[in-house]
C-alpha cells in the first residue's frame, strides 16, 4: 500500500512505539501500527506473544508503559473516565471466550449496553437495534435463549451481535475461530467480511488460523517476541525463509 | 481496578507482606465503593433485585436454624434455672440471648455462608470469563453495576433478616415454654422485653449493618480479584466465607465492647 492511497483513507487507529511489560516480563517491545476505516488487519503469532495484550491496550483495558496510542486522533491513556467511555463505544471487542452475560437471555445481552449507554432510549428503538444485529448475524430465533443453550458458533455470533449493537467503528476480534470446527470457522470468516461491508468497520483480527487470515485479512502482521516481524498481504508474509513464519505454516499442515 | 502486585523482594516475609497488601487493596476497594455509591447514575433496580435475591436465598435456612436454636436453647436453659427455682425468668434469659447475640450471629453467619460465597463465586466467574471486561469495554461501569448494588443490598438486608431471625427464634423459644409451662404469648413477650432496652436493639442493628457490609465487601472483593481458571472461582468463594466469618467475630467483639 503506497502513501497516496493512505492519504485518501480515514485513519482510525495509530500506534507508535508501544511498550508493555508485566513485572520484569517484557511483552510488547516497540509496536507501530495503523488501521484504516473499512480495513481488516490480521495479527498472527505464537501463543503468549502479547496479541491479546495489544488489543486490550487499544480498548483501554490495560495500561501501556510507554507509547502513543491514538484512536480517532485521541490519545487513549490521556483520557479521563468519561472520555474513555465515549471512545470505547466506538470500539467493539469480541472476547476469545465470548464473555456473554450468562445470567441474561440473548435479547437482554444485546439490550444491556444500549440501555446503559443511551439514556431515555425508547423500547421501539431498542427492539429495532436488536432485530438489526440479530439479522446481521442470522440468529433471530435465539433471542429468548440463554447463552448456555447456544452452540459454540451461535455464541460467537451473538457475541459479535453484541459488539455491533453500539455501532462501533473499530472491532477487535480475539481469536474468533479458535474454538470452532472448520465448517463453522468458514461461516465465521464470511460473517467477519459481511460485517466489514455492512458496517464499514476497521477491524483487527487475532488468529492462528491460516484460512481465517487469508479470507478476512486485507493485510497481515506477524508478531514475535514483542515485535512485528512481517507485514503485508498473505503471500508476502509467508514468502520467506524466516524460521518462525515457516514454523507457523509447517505446523498448520502438520508436515 | 488493578490489585497491587507482590513486590519482587519481600519486605518482612511473604505472608506478612501479602497480608498488608491485601489490607491496602481491600481498603481501596471499600473507599471506591463509597465514592461510586454517592455518584450518579444509581442502579436502583439492580439493587432492589439483589435485595430480593439475598432474602430469597437465605430465608429458608434462617427460618429453620433460628427456630431450632430458639427452641433448643430454651430447653437446655431450663434445668439450670430450675435449680434455683427461677424458671419464670426463662423468657427474659432466652429473649435477651436471642435478641442480643443469637439473631445477629445466626443471620450473619448464614448470610456469610450462603450470600458471601455466592457473590464471590458469581463475580469470580464473571471475572475469569471476561464478562467484567466486557462490561468495561461497552461503556458500563462494572463496579457500580455489580459491586455497589451488592454491597448496598447486603448492608440493608442483613439487619432486616436479623429482625426476622429474632422473631422466629422467639417463636421457637415461646413454643418450648408454652408446652412446658403453659405460658401465654402476651406474658412471654412482656417478660422478654423487660430486660431489653433500646440501646441493645440499636447495638444489634449496628452490628448487623457492619456484618452485612463486610459480607458484600469481601464477597465482591474476592470475586473481582479471582484468578484465571475454575480453581480461581472456587478459591474466591471459599476465601470469601473464611475471611467474612473471621471479620464478623472480630467486629462482634469490638462493637459489643464499645457499646458497654
Ligand atoms: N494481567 C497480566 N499480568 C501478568 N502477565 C500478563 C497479564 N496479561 C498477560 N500477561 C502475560 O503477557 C503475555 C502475553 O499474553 P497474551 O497477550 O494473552 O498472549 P497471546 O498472544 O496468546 O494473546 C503472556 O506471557 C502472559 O502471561
Ligand atoms: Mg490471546
Amino acid at each position: 500500500m503506497n502513501s497516496q492511497q493512505k492519504g485518501n483513507k480515514e485513519e482510525v487507529l495509530v500506534i507508535r512505539d508501544l511498550y508493555k511489560s508485566f513485572g520484569n516480563k517484557h511483552v510488547l517491545k516497540g509496536i507501530d501500527f495503523d488501521l484504516f476505516k473499512g480495513e481488516n488487519v490480521v495479527i498472527m503469532g505464537q501463543s503468549g506473544t502479547g496479541k491479546s495484550v495489544l488489543i486490550r491496550i487499544i480498548a483501554g483495558l490495560v495500561e501501556p508503559d510507554k507509547d502513543m496510542v491514538k484512536v480517532f486522533g485521541q490519545e487513549v491513556d490521556k483520557l479521563d473516565r468519561k472520555e474513555l467511555i465515549k471512545l470505547r463505544l466506538k470500539i467493539g471487542f469480541l472476547f476469545q471466550h465470548n464473555a456473554l452475560y450468562d445470567s441474561m437471555t440473548v435479547r437482554e445481552n444485546l439490550e444491556f449496553p444500549l440501555i446503559k449507554n443511551i439514556r431515555n432510549i425508547t423500547q421501539d428503538k431498542i427492539n429495532e437495534a436488536v432485530d438489526d444485529v440479530l439479522d446481521a448475524v442470522g440468529l433471530a430465533e435465539t433471542a429468548d435463549q440463554y447463552p448456555s443453550e447456544l452452540s459454540g458458533g451461535q455464541e460467537k455470533r451473538i457475541a459479535i451481535a453484541r459488539t455491533l449493537i453500539l455501532k462501533p467503528e473499530i472491532i477487535l476480534y480475539d481469536e474468533p475461530t479458535s474454538a470452532l470446527d472448520p465448517i463453522t470457522s468458514v461461516e465465521m470468516n464470511n460473517l467477519i467480511n459481511q460485517v466489514k461491508k455492512r458496517y464499514k468497520t476497521g477491524s483487527i483480527i487475532i488468529t492462528h488460523d491460516l484460512t481465517c487470515a487469508r479470507t478476512t485479512g486485507d493485510s497481515i502482521l506477524m508478531l514475535n517476541e514483542g515485535k512485528f516481524i512481517r507485514k503485508g498481504n498473505f503471500e508476502e508474509v509467508f514468502d520467506t525463509d524466516n524460521e518462525v513464519v515457516k514454523g507457523f505454516y509447517d505446523y498448520y499442515f502438520i508436515k | 481496578m488493578n490489585t497491587v502486585s507482590q513486590p519482587d523482594k519481600n519486605i518482612i516475609s511473604k505472608r506478612v507482606d501479602r497480608f498488608f497488601i491485601d489490607l491496602y487493596s481491600v481498603t481501596r476497594f471499600a473507599l471506591l465503593f463509597f465514592k461510586e455509591a454517592v455518584t450518579p447514575p444509581y442502579e436502583f433496580q439492580e439493587t432492589i433485585k439483589q435485595c430480593f435475591y439475598i432474602g430469597f436465598k437465605s430465608l429458608g435456612l434462617i427460618t429453620v436454624t433460628s427456630f431450632i436454636i430458639g427452641m433448643v436453647f430454651t430447653d437446655h436453659s431450663r434445668p439450670a434455672l430450675a435449680d434455683f427455682g427461677a424458671t419464670s425468668w426463662l423468657p427474659s434469659l432466652t429473649g435477651a440471648a436471642i435478641i442480643k447475640a443469637l439473631a445477629p450471629l445466626i443471620t450473619s453467619l448464614i448470610c456469610a455462608g450462603k450470600i458471601g460465597s455466592q457473590i464471590g463465586a458469581e463475580l469470580g466467574s464473571m471475572k475469569v470469563t471476561e464478562q467484567i471486561d466486557a462490561m468495561e469495554v461497552s461503556g458500563i461501569n462494572p463496579f457500580k453495576f455489580l459491586v455497589v448494588t451488592r454491597i448496598i443490598a447486603t448492608t440493608f438486608m442483613v439487619p432486616v433478616l436479623m429482625f426476622y431471625s429474632a422473631f422466629i427464634g422467639l417463636t421457637g423459644s415461646f413454643m418450648d415454654i408454652h408446652f412446658a409451662d403453659q405460658a401465654s404469648f402476651t406474658m412471654f413477650i412482656h417478660d422478654v422485653f423487660i430486660k431489653i432496652d433500646w440501646k441493645e436493639i440499636i447495638s444489634a442493628v449496628v452490628r448487623t449493618v457492619f456484618f452485612g457490609f463486610t459480607i458484600g465487601l469481601i464477597g465482591c472483593y474476592e470475586g473481582f480479584n479471582a484468578t484465571k481458571g475454575t480453581v480461581g472461582v472456587g478459591k474466591a468463594a471459599n476465601s470469601a466465607v473464611v475471611i467474612i466469618m473471621l471479620l464478623i467475630f472480630i467486629e462482634e467483639m469490638t462493637i459489643v465492647k464499645l457499646f458497654r
